[in-house]
């Protein structure tokens, strides 16, 4: 329980709605643009749920011998949900309905692109964040 | 030395965004219980508690603590800030974590020239436990406060039970006089 003396517990209503980073990048091969969103800590967690669930679901395991495929799933996850229309900016507005659409239409080298392009536009200056 | 430190931990304001965050020190007790929360959102999935994503559940149920915040709302943040904010708890929290020797020798000259602190002795010397001394559960008490406790107490104790120096009207007194 919590102290007597203890502040008010923040929640979702204490804070604005967090601006969401989205930069618009040229997708290539295709003469569209799209939103590239920074995903944030519930979006990277979901994207890992997600992954799991998605080889439970297959009733396949999770170990060092299927790696290459989760991180492969994973990356697919987070891909789904950082592609956005490029006008609306809101991270609702996915270019995908689902990830199975995304899984569908997304070939590997877009997925692995995609996900690059994120880490390099959104990784902080060299040596934060990190120990 | 500042000793108040370790007696009443102060917060330190931390900038995320349009947020401004309080992170405090925790007792081990809370600690265990951040990580066992986050243990329990994994296993609850089935899932195993271990790998990347597990390490960041851990951190954020860990700073909800230090800065008394839904995890809600830090999920929200980008994982980059939570590692930023794990390593600014790590500062208070060692900050908090004192030197044993140091401040045993401190307390030891501070119940004899420090009022403050000789009271402190006194209060520690008549508590039943640190939870009775502060007022709070022992589970909320961070390290510095069990050490600031447990010195202040003993330093109070050889000063002077050893020296039968202590009596119940000196006690009255000392409570009169503060």
């Amino acid at each position: 329980m919590a102290p007597a003396d203890a502040p008010k517990r923040l929640t979702i209503d204490d804070i604005k709605p967090p601006g969401r980073e989205v930069v618009v990048v040229d997708w290539p091969g295709r003469d569209r643009k799209v939103g590239l969103l920074h995903i944030n800590c519930e979006e990277e967690q979901d994207s890992y749920f997600a992954m799991r669930s998605h080889f439970r679901k297959k009733d396949q395991s999770v170990d060092l011998f299927s790696q290459e495929a989760t991180e492969a799933e994973e990356m697919l996850q987070q891909v789904y949900r950082m592609l956005i229309d490029p006008a609306a900016k809101v991270a609702d507005y996915r270019v995908f309905s689902d990830a199975d659409q995304a899984r569908r239409r997304l070939s590997m080298s877009e997925r692995a692109f995609f996900c690059r392009l994120h880490d390099q536009l959104f990784a902080g200056p060299k040596g934060e964040g990190e120990d | 030395m500042n000793v108040r430190r370790y007696k009443c931990p102060v917060p330190e304001p931390v900038a995320v965004g349009d947020l401004t965050l309080e992170l405090r020190p925790l007792s081990q007790m809370q600690i265990d219980l951040s990580f066992e929360l986050a243990r329990m959102r994994f296993t609850s999935r089935g899932l195993d508690p271990v790998g990347d994503t597990y390490e960041l559940e851990e951190a954020i149920q860990l700073l909800g603590a230090a800065c008394w915040c839904l995890p809600e709302v830090l999920r929200r943040l980008y994982p980059l800030a939570i590692w930023r904010l794990l390593a600014t708890w790590g500062k208070v929290q060692a900050h908090n974590t004192p030197d044993l020797d140091k401040l045993g020798k401190h307390l030891r000259w501070g119940v004899v020239e420090d009022p403050g602190i000789a009271m402190d002795g006194a209060a520690a010397y008549q508590s039943t436990s640190p939870a009775e001394f502060y007022g709070k559960p022992t589970g909320t008490l961070t390290v510095g406060q069990m050490a600031y406790f447990l010195l202040v107490r003993q330093a109070f104790d050889e000063l002077h039970v050893n020296d039968k120096k202590v009596t119940k009207a000196w006690l009255q007194r000392m409570r009169q006089s503060d």
